[in-house]
């Protein structure tokens, strides 16, 4: 019988001893898998404060909605971080959000603040461009395509170079690929995209799912050297392959095409959940989020652009990375009607 | 005080009645599991389908009758081109000694812990379009078009499950195969069988059961396979579960998702009650035998031939692309660079160096060493948990073969559960502490014990099966009390059995099947999360530290199954 | 039970058969003979190679050197499914997932017997074996004793040329091994088929074999009928393994008639093979036999020992006796008579009661 008493005393002393401690003050923030941030600038936080950070990181965007609407009754974390501007308006209409417009938005272009219904603040962008291997088309004398027109001309098609040139991601399971669809529709209009498409097909286009075989396994810049030369990637790209190339580099290998329309601005943002318990102290995150010493981290570790104005950008960024001047632009609210109809369409086209 | 003492007694017989009862039904053995299974299947499961149906999100019932066929389609084709290259497999593993023998074992269970993305670097560094094979093919043949065109084909899918699964046919098969008398086939041979007929009439039907229960858990696996159909396959191929997971995440339609969830479930019940009706129900007794008694080295042409067959096919579907892998961490292939002109190479050990290096001063810096030490713990708790389970369950079944009847297609559902609707189930369910979603650090090995629950279940029931009772009778007429029965005689007995499950646990959990991308604590993240980290961002660096990590992964896990197995002694009887 | 050929003398003939197992010497010269209507029987420790000699009979396993012929073919190319033999295991190996009826229905199956011939068959022999009621039961049903006798049912249902037991009884009891012992005996008599049987006991050696082969070391020792073998062992060896002990040391006085110097006398003594010639002066051992002795006569008789009983053991159907013999040496007796502790006898010794020993 003692026996019995004292390991049942163990296990609730295990138990117990599982719960996770409430004796410091946290802050949770709920972000999709590619944030990142130095240590520095978190600790910067959380010293001014007094307060623990904790970051609950929950997959791809989607994903992290689902986990947020579906907790939107017991919120899991105080902050949102990382919804864009496809999935901006379905985000508010759940209704997941708590009202708040920083100062520092004062800073911030209004390009940014477009639909934002006082519930998010715009905190990075970046652009979803085509890229491609500059190696490539200078051994061949042949001329890099500047719009999305180009890429219907046979000379970057199928029947001149045996491959297709160009791999696009499937929009339904990428968000890259949702972005350039978007830009199609932008550059042509709902009624015109899909003959757009059409025309890339028949001219010859490699569709994957997802950006990581895109680039690691079909592109010919990276180190997969796969065989298309043009890939559906970001602007910064360019810069990561120099950063992050395993031998010293004073160019980088591949650029970007920044025609008009022909790259997509994306747009994070974040927002506070509703139902935090730690109003003030989420309000002074997002301000912290939108302030320089932030905003200025945000493109070496997330190879985004900070909105901020008053945000310098890293030499790699001027050197090798171009954000796009003529960016196409939807607006959230139609996207979200519509983003369900328009890859629908373009599946129907592109793949049955 | 009469009445008192009456009432009392009538108490305790009622309760007697009671244990009576759970003891006759054998609850005891199977309770546990069962709570497991409803605590953390059922109870997430059924809340987020509820939560699904309740939503208001439209329906197109057109969308699932294509993607039900070829779900159903590439993994029949997957399981039936699985049971053809483990069959022999089996065999030359069960029959023969050979060099290599132990290492080619190992090996063929570590295609379970890559993640697909690494599985997909893999085949792509050997048959990608510029992989090694279509290099030397151009080489050789003169081309400057790669002549193999492997990747986002109906073919990289076949050969991806093939080379994911056929671990499981060889061990299954294998090892009951391992246990089947010899003396059977030769006394079939002595009686005027040829070695055709032998295989035919006696070893054959005596190795169906195992056949079947292989045959079953390839096809759920196939079934509910997604990785590979998303990233091998590519856009041209849709499953329900890829529907699932473009449904829920990317168009946010809750509802189909649960209907195609549902759907799933409703196959998998369905499949697993098929197979059990094929396999019916009469337990061969197989003789236990002594690990490694009864196999030999090859005597005959034919013999040493099929072993070679059999040794270069598993070559070639696993080893090359792993090794591929690995030789692509060691290598520096930069693509044609606009300065350099040629592609340079050469051997370099950066990769590894940079792995230990936080350049960018990342809060989220994952140092492999913890990485590598969470997976393992992880994989550590769920071989525990699950090898427990499994083997009360496997009790439970042979003790008292009632309780299968209904208890087994439960304890097949996780298998054949979608990842993505089981991930948001949980995350709905287990929201407060202490148990909560990122910070209860049991709830990744117990999701992961779900799927390993039936694998041990179904490796120790057979041996468990196979020993007579006057085994157990003999030992306690000799005087052993029934813990020691237990301890020196069947656990002796079925030691290879949970052995077998509990590699196919550890594996299962270092490769984080599924609903665990869901739950991963960002405090402890472990190797698989920290190599997607590394290949969602450009840069050879990143793709080099990404291949590097993976082949410490898979030299790590080799290293452990090879010492799991030198655990139970393995020992050569020749001739 | 028809004989396989119709009444015509079939026989096996092993030669020099030799195998190795892990790199030591397991057989090293085995050669015998068995033919219709005998049952032979090899005797000997467990691990000598009795196993090994079926198996490479039946063809399973290939010998190292040596041949075996059957009707004076050599079987060296003939597959194991093709030479008609049967073979009995210890431990039974009936197919578990067949019914009795199926398991001995087998081997007339393969041969393509028509299935109403089989049925007619297969009743048959189950009615020999005493277990036709059991035609439609599982195997993994029965009991030890009904498992042996279906595994025997089994082998004999397609009339094989040859029957081979591997120590067919050794997983039964006692009792049953003894009640078995006769049944098996008479039922392989009855289909006059020639019969190897392989065991390590030597009272089933006694009831069962018709000819007796002793295997030691890699070779039979002495092979004979199975009373000879038993009265007349020829070697240390035999006599040890079968249970005699009374070994005297010695040297041949003379040798024709044999006559060895001992110790405990001079004595007249038997050569048990009439080929081997014993040299003059050679040091001999010799065995005084245990059984047959006679103990009525008196001192006065030639080749008479003197005996004090030491000790008495009642065995059923004799009593067996320590005896010190001459004062010299302790000797162990068998008598159908009783004797009292103390008492002193005469052990008077034929010449056949003295066996000089070959090796």
């Amino acid at each position: 019988m003692k026996t019995k008493l004292r390991i049942l005393l163990w296990l609730c002393l295990l138990l117990v001893s599982c719960t996770p401690k409430a004796s410091e003050q946290t802050l949770t923030i709920m972000t999709h898998d590619s944030f990142a941030v130095s240590e520095d600038v978190v600790k910067a936080f959380e010293t001014q404060n007094n307060v623990g950070l904790v970051f609950l990181k929950s997959g791809d965007t989607g994903t992290m909605l689902n986990r947020a609407v579906l907790t939107k009754d017991s919120p899991q974390a105080d902050i949102l971080y990382g919804v864009d501007n496809t999935f901006l308006s379905r985000a508010i209409e759940e209704g997941i959000f708590e009202p708040y417009k920083s100062p520092l938005l004062a800073s911030v272009g209004d390009d940014f603040k477009e639909n934002l219904a006082g519930m998010v603040t715009p905190i990075s962008f970046g652009d979803v461009c085509i890229n491609y291997d500059k190696h490539f088309f200078s051994s061949r004398s042949l001329a890099v395509p500047q719009t999305l027109d180009d890429l219907l001309k046979p000379e970057y098609g199928e029947s001149t170079s045996e491959v297709p040139l160009l791999v696009v991601e499937n929009p339904a399971t990428s968000s890259p690929g949702l972005a350039f669809l978007l830009a199609t529709v932008a550059e042509y209009g709902e009624d015109g995209y899909l003959e757009f498409w059409q025309g890339l097909k028949d001219n010859g286009v490699v569709v994957v799912n997802d950006w990581d075989t895109a680039y690691y396994t079909n592109f010919s810049a990276s180190s997969g050297k796969g065989l298309q030369p043009m890939v559906v990637s970001y602007a910064t790209s360019p810069a990561a392959e120099v950063i992050y190339a395993s031998t010293p580099l004073t160019e980088s290998p591949t650029a970007s095409i920044i025609g008009e329309n022909t790259c997509f601005r994306q747009i994070e943002y974040s927002g506070i959940l509703k139902g935090t318990k730690n109003l003030e102290l989420a309000q002074k995150f997002i301000d912290f989020m939108l302030d320089v010493q932030f905003q200025e981290d945000i493109p070496l570790q997330m190879f985004m652009y900070p909105v901020n104005n008053n945000a310098s950008l890293p030499t790699e960024f001027e050197k090798y990375a171009q954000a796009a001047s003529d960016p196409a632009v939807l607006d959230s609210t139609l996207i979200s009607e519509k983003r369900d109809q328009w890859i629908n369409e373009w599946t129907e086209v592109m793949l049955h | 005080m009469d009445q008192r003492v009456d009432r009392g007694d009538a108490a305790l017989n009622w309760l007697a009645r009671w244990e009576t009862r759970f003891k006759d039904s054998g609850a005891a053995l199977w309770i546990f599991p069962l709570l497991l299974l409803l605590a953390f299947f059922f109870v997430p499961m059924g809340s987020i389908l509820s939560i699904m149906f309740s939503r208001t999100d439209p329906i197109d019932l057109g969308q699932i009758w294509r993607p039900l066929g070829f779900t159903i389609w590439q993994a029949g084709l997957s399981t039936v081109l699985t049971l053809a290259a483990g069959l022999p497999a089996a065999y030359v593993f069960s029959r023969f000694t050979f060099p290599g023998k132990g290492f080619m074992r190992t090996f063929t269970m570590l295609p379970f812990i890559l993640p697909t993305v690494v599985t997909a670097a893999g085949f792509n560094a050997l048959l990608g379009p510029r992989g090694w094979i279509n290099l030397a093919l151009m080489e050789i043949m003169g081309t400057s078009f790669p002549p193999i065109d492997f990747l986002n084909t109906f073919t990289a899918i076949l050969v991806a499950h093939v080379f994911y699964n056929i671990a499981i046919v060889i061990r299954v098969v294998g090892s009951a195969w391992t246990q089947l008398d010899p003396r059977l086939e030769q006394s079939a041979q002595v009686l005027g069988a040829s070695s055709s007929r032998t295989f035919r009439e006696i070893t054959l039907p005596l190795l169906k059961r195992p056949i079947l229960v292989s045959a079953l858990l390839v096809f759920l696996f196939d079934f509910t396979s997604f990785g590979v159909v998303l990233m091998l396959g590519g856009p041209n191929f849709s499953t329900i579960e890829v529907s699932i997971y473009t449904q829920a995440l990317s168009l946010l339609n809750l509802r189909m998702a649960g209907l195609l969830t549902l759907l799933q479930l409703g196959c998998t019940i369905g499949i697993t009650v098929l197979f059990s009706k094929a396999s019916s129900n009469q337990a061969v007794p197989l003789f236990p035998r002594l690990q490694g008694e009864g196999t030999h080295a090859p005597k005959t042409w034919v013999q040493k031939g099929a072993i070679l067959c059999v040794v270069l096919f598993l070559f070639l579907l696993q080893v090359l692309p792993l090794g591929a892998l690995a030789a692509r961490s060691v290598t520096r292939l930069e693509a044609d660079r606009g300065q350099r002109g040629e592609s340079q190479t050469g051997l370099t050990l950066d990769f590894y160096r940079e792995l230990f290096v936080n350049r960018q001063q990342s809060y989220f810096y994952v140092p492999p060493v913890q990485a590598l030490l969470n997976s393992l713990f992880y994989a550590g708790v769920t071989t525990i948990i699950s090898t427990a389970a499994g083997t009360l369950l496997a009790y439970a079944f042979v003790r008292k073969p009632r309780v299968r009847h209904w208890l087994d297609p439960l304890v097949m559902l996780p298998f054949g559960a979608s990842a993505v609707t089981l991930g948001l189930g949980f995350i709905v369910t287990f929201n407060r502490p202490p148990i909560e979603v990122g910070s209860f650090p049991f709830l990744i090995p117990i999701a992961h014990s779900l799927i390993a629950m039936p694998f041990v279940m179904r490796t120790v029931q057979p041996a468990l099966g196979s020993i007579p009772d006057s085994l157990r009778q003999s030992a306690a007429v000799l005087g052993a009390s029934p813990r020691q029965v237990w301890w020196n005689v069947e656990l002796q007995i079925i030691r290879r059995a949970l052995l077998a499950g509990a590699i196919f646990a550890f594996t299962i959990s270092l490769g984080e099947f599924g609903a665990t991308s869901f739950i991963s604590s960002p405090r402890n993240p472990t190797l698989p999360v920290a190599i997607y980290r590394y290949l969602s961002q450009p840069g050879a660096m990143n793709y080099g530290q990404a291949m590097a990590m993976a082949t410490i992964l898979i030299i790590v896990c080799g290293i452990s199954i090879w010492l799991l197995e030198k655990l139970q002694g393995e020992k050569h009887a020749n001739a | 039970m028809q004989t396989h050929n119709g009444g015509q003398m079939e026989y096996l003939e092993v030669v020099d058969l030799q195998k190795e197992y892990e790199k030591k010497p397991l057989l090293t010269g085995v050669n015998f003979q068995v033919e219709s209507g005998e049952t032979l029987c090899l005797l000997g420790r467990s691990g000598s190679g009795k196993s090994t000699i079926l198996r490479i009979i039946a063809g399973l396993e290939k010998p190292d050197a040596g041949a075996v012929y059957w009707n004076g073919k050599d079987l060296a190319e003939v597959p194991t499914y093709k030479r008609n033999f049967g073979l009995m295991f210890q431990d039974y190996a009936l197919f578990p997932h067949l019914t009795v009826a199926e398991n001995v229905a087998f081997g007339l199956k393969m041969r393509g017997v028509s299935r109403s011939e089989i049925a007619g068959q297969v009743k048959e022999v189950l009615e020999k074996v005493n277990m036709s009621d059991f035609a439609e039961r599982r195997v993994t049903d029965l009991s030890g004793g009904e498992q042996q006798r279906i595994a025997l049912a089994r082998a004999l249902a397609p009339h094989p040329g040859l029957l081979m037991l591997d120590e067919p009884l050794a997983a039964l009891d006692r009792a049953l091994r003894v009640e078995l012992q006769e049944e098996l005996k008479d039922l392989i008599k009855q289909s006059g088929i020639p019969a190897i049987y392989v065991t390590h006991d030597q009272e089933e050696a006694i009831v069962v074999s018709d000819r007796l082969a002793l295997l030691n070391s890699g070779r039979i020792v002495q092979c004979d009928r199975t009373d000879r073998v038993f009265h007349y062992p020829s070697t240390r060896w035999a006599a040890s393994f079968l249970g005699m002990s009374n070994f005297l040391a010695g040297r041949v006085l003379e040798t024709n008639p044999l006559k060895v110097k001992t110790d405990c006398g001079i004595f007249s003594a038997w050569n048990p093979d009439p080929g081997h010639a014993f040299n003059v002066d050679s040091p001999v051992t010799v065995l005084i036999r245990p059984t047959g002795i006679n103990f009525t006569g008196d001192r006065s008789m030639p080749n008479t020992l003197n005996g004090l009983v030491q000790t008495v053991h009642f065995r059923g159907d004799h009593y067996r006796m320590k005896v010190k013999v001459n004062s010299c040496v302790e000797m162990e007796f068998a008598s159908s008579n009783e004797f009292q502790t103390g008492q002193e006898i005469c052990i008077h010794l034929a010449t056949e009661d003295v066996i000089a020993l070959l090796d």
